[in-house]
């Protein structure tokens, strides 16, 4: 496909092209089983449908509570919803989990490549299947959900920057959540409760702004609100000009204080290293 | 041939959290932070040659797998020296990694869910070989190791004999000059391994590649290894030829005497009497053994001895098997509890 063009090169991104490969084996393992990822399409569009059906209720003839309209919180909660499903891809953080149960981390540790690039590509791919298939559920969730434009072209704007920014703070929290394979050896249980409180915390179910105070103290001190919440709430036009650009400087805060942070873990994952078995 | 991998005193001791018996055991394990060690590898000296074929055996749980990982840079030794090409594999994993091939023989580095073939798509970037040199390679694999009928079928679907030539293939695709196998024969059945050992063979004779096997496997060893480092309890207990191993650790033949109808092993024994050196073995009926040290007596001696005594229809010498080695060498291991 590519003659004479992945040779041998010695840049710093001589790798690129094994990354690449390992996000295109991603994108085709997830379309071998897109059955089950349209199952847990499923699960979340019926989720979206219960919040449109639980909030209206909420609402009831109240047309505006706390100065936002109830159309305005139905896209909200649709877009949230689909927006963290995608971002929540625990195929890697398992797949990571049975490379160290089963030993097979030797072989990842044993590539002319970093094991953090490899393994972050996997998340690229991972996620970028996830994307695919949420952007093709797209018709059925504007029938099921609520869908609407965003307030502004400059709203837009900020959305898809700010989005960009949430994947890449959720891709390194997912990749935290998969080093803990080296500390505990399941992610069963862990996993899910992962999964529930940073959904709650990104303001997936509820949005941000009908926490109570202490309560959006601690979300917004943590970087699960910047997943979800800060790009949601763009789209909307709830977050917008000064504090908008506030809220991106904050996301790529958390971008250098968890990458600061995989690297501690990975560094001291790799001194425990005890291949298990054998 | 000069010295392609050194180990001086290496060792490798593991720390388990020590766990507790009887009502809240588990709590207290949980709680006290305390740990047992256990020496895996304990102070380990040997070294392999350049274009070597060296079995590096010893009964489960020896230190084996431990030392194949410090060798390839996977774990980080405690203590000792060991070197590869001239660096510490773990000091440099990354270029280490550019010139060594690793198969564990109940593991895959398979994609599982993807078609064989995409595994050495990744395997090419990864070692950045050029298109070319990758056709070539695979093509070369192709033909050796007959994987054209399931190059397309997802690892998942294959047999295990398909996937270990699969993963034998992954692991020589970039051409290492250092191939490790970690029990490559485990589990298959008797023609699959047959075309392992072919393969093992060939490269370690056309390519000149160095290998070091482990192996339970006594017919891999006979088949393959001119050299074997034998280790138990993290301890090298031997390290030379097959054929010194066996005289120094079963000096014992066997002669099979058939005698002829009518006359029993019992009645030969009692000809034969203590003249004989080595053990009479009279079997029921017509069979007689006798095992001797050939060290301390000729086969021709013993051969004419029962000749000129019984009358003999048939003779055979029996050599003794690696495996009485092996049995000779776990049985002298003092039981650790």
């Amino acid at each position: 496909m590519n003659a004479g063009q992945a040779t041998c090169s010695d840049g710093p991104l001589r790798n690129l092209p094994a990354y690449l490969q390992i996000v295109r084996g991603r994108l085709r393992i997830a379309m071998t089983y897109r059955q089950n990822a349209l199952f847990m399409l499923a699960v979340v569009i019926l989720q979206i449908f219960i919040l449109r059906k639980v909030w209206t209720a909420l609402y009831g003839e109240a047309g505006v509570v706390n100065g936002v309209a109830l159309a305005d919180v139905l896209v909200y909660l649709t877009i949230a919803n689909l927006q963290s499903w995608a971002m929540q891809d625990l195929a890697v953080g398992s797949y990571l989990y049975s490379l160290v149960r089963e030993g097979r981390i030797a072989f990842d540790i044993l590539r002319p490549a970093g094991f953090v690039p490899q393994m972050l590509a996997h998340l690229v791919g991972g996620t970028l299947s996830m994307v695919l298939f949420a952007t093709a559920a797209l018709p059925l969730v504007a029938l099921v959900g609520t869908l609407g434009p965003p307030a502004s072209s400059a709203a837009f704007g900020y959305w898809l920057l700010s989005l960009f920014f949430a994947f890449g703070i959720s891709m390194l929290l997912n990749l935290i959540v998969g080093l803990g394979a080296f500390w505990t050896t399941e992610i069963g249980a862990f996993g899910m409760l992962f999964t529930l409180v940073s959904q709650f915390l990104a303001g997936a179910l509820i949005p941000l702004y009908f926490f109570p105070d202490w309560l959006r103290t601690v979300a917004e001190l943590l970087p699960f609100q910047a997943t979800t919440f800060t790009p949601v709430a763009m789209y909307g036009g709830q977050l917008a000009g000064s504090e908008a650009v506030q809220a991106i400087g904050i996301q790529l805060l958390w971008i250098v204080l968890l990458a600061g942070a995989v690297r501690l873990i990975w560094s001291r994952a790799l001194h425990r290293i005890v291949v298990q078995g054998g | 041939m000069p010295t392609l991998i050194r180990a001086e005193g290496l060792t490798k001791y593991y720390r388990r959290p020590r766990r507790y018996e009887g009502a809240f055991g588990g709590l207290r394990t949980l709680i006290t932070r305390q740990y047992d060690e256990v020496r895996a590898v304990d102070g380990v000296d040997f070294t392999v040659s350049d274009g070597e074929l060296v079995g590096y055996l010893g009964p489960n749980g020896a230190g084996k797998s431990t030392t194949i990982k410090m060798m390839t840079g996977v774990l980080v030794p405690t203590g000792g020296l060991i070197e590869v090409d001239g660096t510490a594999p773990w000091r440099d994993r990354e270029k280490n990694a550019m010139h060594i091939g690793v198969v564990f023989g109940q593991r895959s580095q398979l994609w599982w869910d993807l078609p064989l073939v995409d595994s050495f798509t990744l395997l090419g970037k990864m070692y950045r070989m050029s298109e070319a040199d990758y056709r070539r390679r695979l093509d070369g694999f192709i033909d050796l190791l007959d994987l054209g009928p399931f190059l397309d079928r997802p690892v998942r679907q294959l047999s295990l004999g398909q996937r270990m030539r699969g993963d034998l293939a992954a692991a020589m695709l970039h051409e290492p000059s250092i191939l490790y196998l970690d029990e490559p024969t485990i589990g298959l059945d008797a023609v699959a391994r047959d075309r392992m050992r072919d393969f093992i063979a060939e490269m370690n004779r056309e390519s000149g590649t160095t290998i070091v096997l482990t192996t339970h496997d006594l017919v891999d060893v006979e088949a393959l290894c001119n050299r074997v480092v034998f280790i138990d309890k993290g301890r090298v207990l031997y390290d030379g030829s097959v054929v010194d191993l066996k005289a120094t650790y079963a000096p014992h033949r066997t002669l099979v005497v058939q005698l002829a109808s009518g006359f029993t092993a019992a009645r030969a024994a009692e000809l034969l009497g203590p003249e004989v050196p080595g053990d009479v073995i009279a079997d029921e009926g017509p069979t007689l053994r006798i095992r001797f040290e050939a060290n301390r007596i000729s086969a021709q001696e013993i051969i004419s001895a029962v000749t000129s005594r019984c009358p003999v229809t048939d003779l055979s010498l029996v050599e003794p098997e690696l495996e009485d080695v092996m049995r000779t060498l776990y049985g002298n291991r003092t039981i650790a509890v």
